[in-house]
């Protein structure tokens, strides 16, 4: 028998002494005394400061329900400075190191940009960073130098503001050594700036808790009406201490709620669902209208919160994805809303359904299957600029100029007649000018093997803002256009991923091989967007490798946030494959770590291009076809 | 491409009609006290903070919004307010609670475009029922005992109160 038992007891023992005595004074030996009734009064009105006190430790409980109608957010790269320092290219600066200052490790970078972007000598490097002299900004100069803090410095440092605002300069001006520019509030720029509020959850799918469970569900109290009972106890010691008969009787409305309260069951819930789509199979930018109907297979549910289950991926264009309902048994309840349809796969997940009993006092979150996935393949939109390829010889005949002599169309050098040569290739006017026999070359036109590989990884899944595309939204896009005009341009084209080597299409023409790829490119679990994968695959590389056909181009399609990206590429062209390299760029100039972020990339990029690999920088928001165009003027 | 700004999320503040409801279940207190003092100049205090409450969607400016209006009712209730004033008055504080509580919930969960009326009207129906009621029934207690009451049997009575809500809360704190 424990206390909760004991104290019933003994209550409801009480009640009904005192109910006789009230009904025959005297006939129960209760104590007479007034002073005890105050006495009870006080001891009321101090459990009643516990009850509320207690009121505003525990707080309401309510289920967060997520943004469905927003599309998940990229992570923006360099949010966080530790992170951005954390293996910067060129330096030592590993996870976890906790040995060294940041102030020292910025030190180790300014170094490492010296060297790698403005070619400077590394001890050089050294030397100007320790004198101070490689920037203009004396504030960032003088927060690498060992040099001693001025009193007036001190004095600030001691409020934590000097040396932030310090750090947060000499991040800016690291920056701007490879030509970052600086973001336009610079006064408010802190790193630990998040970019547009936290959005958390954009779908229902991750709320399930028990996998096996087919519909999980879980029940909680809300505390709604927890410190109802200190309205009693305020009523009682009140009403006792001024011996006021409606303060007392007021009492009597607060336990009639703390009853509803506590009586009100938690109801069961029996709910399914169903959701159908006017479009299972629409071109991207269509307006898809999704209709939802959730029927009550249980009793009367007094309060159904329904949020439909909007997949991550796709925006919500008119209409709401909730709904508050009330449902009589067999009753059902249609929602209707319609999103915007994007490339990929998008399944959308359960309805979550947040059920209420009358009383407000308990809550049931429950996840209603109903299964329902949307695909868009975009149709083909060739580019019209040619792709510039590396050049590389083979055997194939196509239509990709090279530097050779041979069979072709474009005139390329006239050179002695060999024995073997066709009749119809020999210079016949020269022959009856001159006498000599001679032989016309043309430019040979040949085909190239091409493979287009996207970075999947997860470090791929960044961009330059929350509510932006991410680098692999942007990669798969600019693939979708690249595959058709390269085969329009004679070009075998396969399609892998970087990060994984499950996913594969080995280089191939014909009009099946381009269909094929078109819905690889947009129906593959591997490379859908919607879904960060989370295989850190070990080995792909050496699986990529056997699967890769020998001669072959690689269109690599990577936002180089990461300096393992840079060793892979490195090393994919020592093996003889040819590499070109288009990078999404996922930076931006938000924050000083952000500005660093993008001078990391170009350190990186830099990297690549003295490797002999041509990257092209692909900003924001620009057209694939103007950085086609601006890397053939260039090159 | 879709993308979103800030300004996409849905309004989650406060649901209207319950918010309205609440509102007029503070108006109701106010009215039915109007002619004692203190307790009046807390209650509209009350109404205010109340409003002020739900403009913002704070769930601790509203619970402490209640708080004023069920003091002003008791300040009244001592000053000699009518027995009925009292418990029409508390009922209103109580219902504004409630009321006020399901506008930032409903509004924190399916956000204020979402269609909610008919749960809210289901809710604040419900709970204007079980006030009433109670009100009656104390009502009816009230004419029923006359004359003195031993002061035993009232000790007796509330001792067993505080045994009893101690019990209740021992075992899960719903109220």
């Amino acid at each position: 028998m424990n206390l909760r038992q004991i104290l019933t007891a003994v209550g409801v023992g009480l009640f009904g002494l005192s109910v006789l005595e009230f009904l025959q004074p005297g006939a129960v030996p209760l104590p007479d005394s007034d002073i005890l009734l105050t006495a009870l009064g006080g001891i009321a009105l101090l459990y009643t400061l516990s009850v509320a006190l207690n009121r505003r430790r525990q707080g309401l409980d309510r289920v967060e329900t997520p943004d469905v109608e927003l599309t998940r957010a990229p992570d923006v790269p360099g949010t966080d400075l530790a992170e951005t320092l954390e293996g910067f290219p060129g330096t030592g600066i590993t996870d976890g190191d906790e040995s060294r200052s940041v102030r020292h490790e910025l030190g180790e970078v300014t170094a490492a940009v010296l060297t790698g972007y403005k070619g400077v000598d590394p001890d050089e490097a050294s030397k100007q960073v320790a004198a101070g002299t490689w920037t203009d900004d004396e504030t960032a100069a003088s927060f690498l130098t060992e040099a001693e803090l001025t009193v007036s410095q001190r004095i600030r440092a001691l409020f934590g503001r000097y040396r932030r605002n310090a750090r947060n300069r000499t991040v800016t001006a690291i920056a701007s050594l490879t030509g970052v520019e600086t973001g336009e509030d610079e006064d408010e720029s802190d790193d630990e700036v998040t970019l547009h509020g936290d959005i958390d959850e954009t779908g229902t799918v991750g709320r399930t808790r028990g996998v096996d469970d087919p519909s999980p569900r879980t029940e909680r109290q809300t505390h709604h009406w927890t410190g109802i009972s200190a309205v009693v106890l305020l009523c009682v010691g009140l009403g006792l201490l001024l011996s006021e008969q409606a303060v007392l009787l007021a009492g009597v409305v607060a336990v009639g709620y703390a009853a509803y309260a506590r009586a009100t069951p938690q109801g069961t819930v029996e709910l399914s669902a169903s959701r159908s789509l006017s479009d299972t199979d629409p071109d991207p930018g269509d307006e898809v209208s999704v209709t939802v109907t959730v029927t009550n297979n249980g009793g009367f549910c007094p309060d159904l919160r329904l949020v439909d289950g909007v997949p991550g991926s796709l925006a919500v264009a008119d209409g709401s994805p909730r709904h508050g309902a009330t449902l009589r048994a067999g009753e059902s309840v249609t929602v209707s809303y319609s999103v915007t349809a994007r490339p990929g796969t998008h399944e959308f997940g359960p309805v979550l359904v947040v059920a209420r009993n009358l009383a407000n006092s308990g809550e049931q979150e429950l996840l209603v299957d109903a299964a329902t996935t949307i695909t868009t393949v975009p149709a083909a939109r060739p580019v019209q600029e040619s792709i510039p390829l590396r050049q590389q010889p083979t055997q194939y005949a196509g239509r990709a100029p090279t530097d050779t002599g041979g069979e072709g169309v474009e005139f390329h050098t006239v050179r002695e007649y060999h024995p073997g040569d066709s009749m119809s290739r020999i210079d016949w006017n020269r022959r009856a000018r001159t006498g000599e026999l001679t032989t016309v070359e043309f430019r040979r036109e040949r085909a190239t093997r091409v493979v287009l590989l996207v970075d999947v990884r997860p470090e791929a899944y960044v961009g330059h803002s929350p509510g932006a595309a991410n680098a692999v939204e942007r990669s798969i896009d600019a693939a979708q256009r690249l595959f058709p005009t390269l085969l329009n341009e004679g070009h075998l084209v396969g399609i892998g991923t970087f990060g994984t080597a499950e996913t594969f299409l080995p280089p191939d023409t014909g009009t099946s091989h381009r269909q094929r790829g078109r819905d690889l490119l947009a129906t593959d679990p591997v490379l859908n967007a919607d879904v960060e994968s989370d295989s850190h695959e070990r080995y792909w590389l050496s699986r990529l490798r056997q699967q890769l056909p020998a001669n072959t181009q690689l269109l690599v399609f990577s936002p180089v946030v990461d300096a393992r990206v840079v060793r892979i590429l490195r090393r994919l062209e020592a093996y003889d494959y040819p590499t070109t390299v288009i990078s999404p760029d996922p930076t931006t100039t938000a924050t000083p770590s952000c500005q660093l972020m993008r001078a990391r990339r170009r350190l990186l990029l830099t990297e690549l291009r003295q490797t002999g690999i041509p990257v092209f920088d692909w900003a924001p928001e620009t057209p694939i076809e103007e950085i086609l165009k601006q890397e053939a003027r260039t090159v | 491409m879709t993308q979103w700004e800030p300004s996409d999320r849905i309004d989650r503040s406060p649901t209207y009609v319950s918010s309205a409801l609440a509102l007029a279940a503070g108006v109701l207190t106010v009215t039915v006290i109007a002619d004692l003092a203190t307790g009046l100049v807390t209650c509209v205090a009350g109404v205010v903070v109340l409003a002020v409450g739900l403009a913002v969607g704070r769930q601790w400016v509203v619970t402490a919004a209640s708080g004023l209006l069920v003091v002003g009712v008791l300040l009244a209730a001592a000053e000699g307010a009518a027995v009925v004033a009292a418990l029409i008055g508390m009922m209103g504080a109580l219902l504004a609670f409630d009321l006020a509580s399901t506008a930032i919930d409903l509004g924190e969960q399916l956000g204020r475009e979402t269609a909610t009326a008919r749960v809210e009207l289901l809710h604040a129906g419900a709970s204007a029922l079980v006030g009433l009621v109670t009100v009656v029934v104390a009502f009816a207690v009230n004419q029923s005992v006359t004359g003195d009451q031993p002061v035993s049997a009232v000790l007796g009575l509330v001792v067993a109160v505080l045994l009893l809500v101690a019990a209740l809360r021992r075992a899960d704190p719903v109220t």
